[in-house]
């Protein structure tokens, strides 16, 4: 896989919090896992990707993280539904870069959102999944980048 | 409508028409014979008041007679007398020739139309009343029209007299007048009661008709009906294909297969217009395309067949969103058919193939045509290296990857944790490089070349950030796809020979444990322009106990490799130092008298100069200015040992990474064995390994312990090459 095409998703995600959560991310070592492992927090946003490449990108992160989101973003009300949409929204701008920047040779789907966790998906077993751990202030979340 | 357009109702529609047209019959006739009968009856009437009139007539004669006897007026009785005469007579004039008669009286103005009688016995009883009447008229008539004044008692007396003598029989005539006219109506009653009971059954019959016949044809029809719909459900329920009826305004008619709900995943399609089906799938312009190609084909003069390859949908990618955020690639095939019906173009059918398993097929055996390309080489190589050395070469490549990956994922986050990380990978990924060297696996070789540039961009940089590693764990992505592959393929091959030809000789196979020694010496001395002549001795399965084979064969390897591009010099600089142009190396391996083992390396290089140690070591930042002055010779060769160490000058896919001399170390640790190197300037370098020869196993390959390693430096030893 191609180092730019995994940058394109991780410069989305530093965006998002850089620019409308006012703090940027800290982006660890990035590390592989089996398709089958979903590294997966309390809340997950999932774009679908096809076209010139074929699988997922999920942003993943617990409650935690995701309420103090809301409070930067200067949302008081931390109730689920929030939380869901505020996840929703990392990976839409996180989608949103991606289609802007990898081009029309890929697809691009709009974000799902999924409580808990990803048994639901899945992934080709012979390939790999790219986890870029995630660091905001004390919590971690992860980006994780799953394509053919 | 008409009535070939009815189709199976036309028997219905016929017997429905003979139901009304027979109604309708059966009243007209009840209507006229009704009317008849009323006439009749009205005649009847009058046949019976003519009965009364005579009896009348005679009354008012006597009554007049008495009036004329006491000189009474008569004028009353008189006019009364002239009225029941004119009645009579008007009324069996109407009943014998037809015409209208006043209904109560002579002076009625309301008047019924009479017809004649025309039953036979009616007819006579008229006659023959008409014939006695005659004989009045000529009595009564000159009295009546001589008036009430001229009328005398005899002109009465004698009337009384002629009418009493045949009153009675005028009577009789008119009561059978009467009788044969009700005898008829009442043939026209029955008649009519005949008629509305036949018309009665005729209905019955034909309502039976309905019932049983047609209704039993269209119960026939109807189940007809179910078993081609069922028949019909069941075609599309099973078909594989998407079928679905287009028609002029591109609108999905109701029947469509099962099969294609499941290629668009909606059920909903019923009357949609096709740009809803292919919302999404395809672009505006491709859809546009379609429309226009589908609307050619319901031209009548456009020839399908012509324009067949103009279907812009003849095979498209499409990718639909599943619940769970993924995309399902979809490779669809639409074909577009006319339905004629009248010889006129209906509908057009379309067929939606899915060609998913077809293309991806197509797909993998492409891709794997350009694998088997590419792994030509690979195979080459397999094909030349011995099993057990192939897998030990592949567990440890994957363990190494692993351990990375590991690593990788526990990594802190700061820039010394970041500086241990790129030297351990470093030494671990040096390690797999030397072993796909020893092998001549090429492709892992350049993998794990690239994998140290990407290292070394790392650990030169200003900053080293997380991100920093994200080249650096792409490429071991792609050394584990490439680790798979081989192991994939090393297993075909093993399959392949395991059924075509019989187990090689073990001791065969032991010795080509280090027969790539051979092999990578000549390589790397072509590859460093330098002639070197490589001799073993114990290095096979005889004298190597299996426990150290892996072990002997890794630091063999690498410190034979270090003696060919660090320690032998190019075949000029020889010939200059009055030596032969090919060096030699020997590596051997031996069981010493203590129990121990032995493995030597010498070569008759350029043996090490502590000078240039002390340079390299400053410039690579290893030791400070000060603390190398006061170093000793020992402790400075020491620093060979130092991740990070070479004193090749330029990067090569051999030498330069500095990393070489440290894996050893932490190889040699690992077994508790001890290393011995001993130089002399311009005459050689010797390393001598003692294995412990009570061995004890590790199951880890990359042990990460810092214990030191006992090594001793035997300054200025005599080099016996």
């Amino acid at each position: 896989m191609k180092e730019e095409q995994l940058q394109v998703f991780i410069e989305g995600t530093k965006y998002f919090f850089s620019t409308f959560a006012g703090q940027q991310v800290d982006v660890g070592v990035p590390y592989l896992v089996s398709s089958d492992t979903k590294v997966a927090f309390d809340y997950t946003g999932i774009i679908g990707i096809a076209g010139a490449r074929k699988g997922c990108v999920y942003f993943s992160a617990p409650g935690r993280l995701l309420a103090k989101l809301l409070q930067a973003l200067g949302e008081d009300d931390l109730e689920d539904d929030n939380l869901c949409d505020v996840v929703g929204e990392v990976a839409n701008t996180v989608s949103g870069n991606a289609r802007r920047d990898l081009g029309p040779e890929f697809v691009i789907s709009v974000p799902v959102i999924v409580k808990g966790q990803l048994e639901d998906i899945k992934l080709p077993r012979e390939i790999r999944s790219f986890v870029i751990p995630i660091t905001w202030g004390q919590d971690k979340a992860a980006l994780v980048i799953c394509l053919e | 409508m008409l009535l070939h357009d009815l189709g199976k109702y036309r028997g219905i529609v016929a017997a429905i028409t003979l139901f009304l047209v027979l109604d309708t019959c059966v009243l007209a006739l009840n209507y006229f014979v009704s009317k008849e009968i009323q006439q009749e009856t009205e005649s009847v009437n009058l046949a019976g008041r003519q009965g009364m009139l005579t009896q009348k007539l005679l009354k008012s004669l006597y009554e007049l007679q008495d009036d004329l006897a006491v000189n009474l007026d008569v004028q009353e009785n008189f006019q009364e007398f002239a009225d029941t005469f004119e009645l009579f007579d008007v009324t069996l004039v109407a009943l014998k020739e037809g015409g209208m008669v006043p209904v109560i009286d002579i002076n009625d103005a309301e008047k019924i139309d009479v017809k004649p009688v025309n039953s036979e016995a009616a007819m006579q009883s008229v006659d023959a009343g008409l014939q006695l009447w005659q004989q009045y008229r000529e009595i009564l008539g000159p009295i009546i029209n001589n008036g009430s004044t001229q009328v005398s008692l005899l002109d009465i007396h004698e009337s009384i007299a002629t009418v009493k003598e045949t009153n009675a029989t005028l009577l009789k005539f008119m009561n059978d007048l009467t009788r044969y006219m009700e005898q008829q109506a009442n043939e026209k009653t029955q008649m009519l009661q005949y008629v509305e009971l036949a018309a009665v059954i005729a209905a019955v019959l034909n309502f039976f008709v309905i019932m049983f016949i047609f209704v039993g044809r269209l119960k026939k029809n109807d189940e007809q009906l179910e078993l081609s719909q069922k028949e019909n459900a069941e075609i599309l329920g099973t078909v594989k294909e998407g079928l679905f009826l287009l028609d002029q305004e591109l609108i999905i008619g109701s029947q469509y297969s099962q099969e294609l709900v499941n290629i668009f995943g909606r059920q909903d399609l019923d009357g949609k217009k096709l740009a809803v089906l292919l919302k999404d799938m395809v672009s505006d312009s491709e859809l546009q395309l379609s429309e226009d190609y589908i609307g050619l084909l319901f031209k009548e003069h456009v020839n399908e067949n012509l324009i067949q390859s103009l279907n812009p949908l003849k095979q498209i990618e499409v990718n639909l969103l599943g619940a769970t955020g993924l995309f399902e690639t979809k490779y669809l095939s639409f074909q577009f058919n006319r339905v004629r019906v009248n010889k006129r173009v209906s509908h057009v059918l379309v067929t939606v193939m899915d060609r998913t398993v077809e293309v991806e097929l197509e797909r993998e055996l492409e891709e794997a045509k350009t694998k088997a390309k590419g792994e030509v080489d690979s195979l080459v190589s397999i094909l030349s290296i011995e099993k057990s050395a192939f897998i030990d070469f592949l567990d440890k490549a994957s363990d190494g990857i692993n351990l990375i990956n590991e690593e990788l994922k526990s990594s802190n986050q700061d820039h010394k944790a970041y500086m241990a990380n790129v030297v351990q990978f470093q030494r671990i990924i040096h390690s797999i490089k030397g072993d796909a060297s020893a092998l001549d696996v090429s492709p892992v070789e350049k993998k794990t070349h690239e994998m140290e540039d990407v290292l070394t961009d790392i650990r030169n940089s200003d900053e080293i950030t997380g991100n920093s590693f994200l080249p650096f764990t792409v490429k071991l992505d792609e050394l584990f796809s490439q680790i798979g592959s081989l192991r994939l393929l090393s297993e075909q091959i093993a399959n392949i020979s395991d059924q075509h030809s019989d187990a090689q000789p073990i001791a065969q196979s032991n010795t080509q444990s280090f027969a790539e020694i051979n092999s990578l010496v000549k390589r790397v001395a072509e590859d460093e322009n330098k002639m070197v002549n490589l001799v073993t001795q114990g290095l096979d399965s005889h004298h190597v106990p299996p426990a150290y084979i892996r072990k002997v064969r890794e630091v063999a390897v690498q410190l034979v490799r270090n003696a060919v591009v660090h320690g032998i010099e190019e075949p000029n600089k020889r010939v200059e130092l009055g030596k032969s142009p090919q060096g030699t190396i020997k590596a051997s391996f031996l069981k010493k008298a203590d129990g121990n083992y032995s493995l030597t390396i010498i070569d008759d290089g350029a043996g090490l100069s502590v000078n240039r140690i002390k340079r390299h070591a400053l410039q690579n930042d290893l030791v400070s200015e000060q603390d190398i002055e006061k170093m000793s010779n020992g402790e400075i060769l020491n620093l060979i040992f130092q991740p990070g160490f070479s004193t090749a000058s330029d990067v090569s896919m051999h030498a330069g990474r500095g990393v070489g001399l440290d894996v050893i170390k932490q190889s040699v640790m690992e077994a508790g064995g001890k290393m011995k190197l001993s130089y002399k300037q311009n005459k050689g370098c010797r390393f001598e390994i003692v294995l412990p020869g009570k061995i004890t196993t590790t199951t880890k390959t990359y042990n990460e312990t810092d214990q030191n390693i006992g090594v001793e430096q035997v300054n200025h030893e005599v080099v016996n090459s």
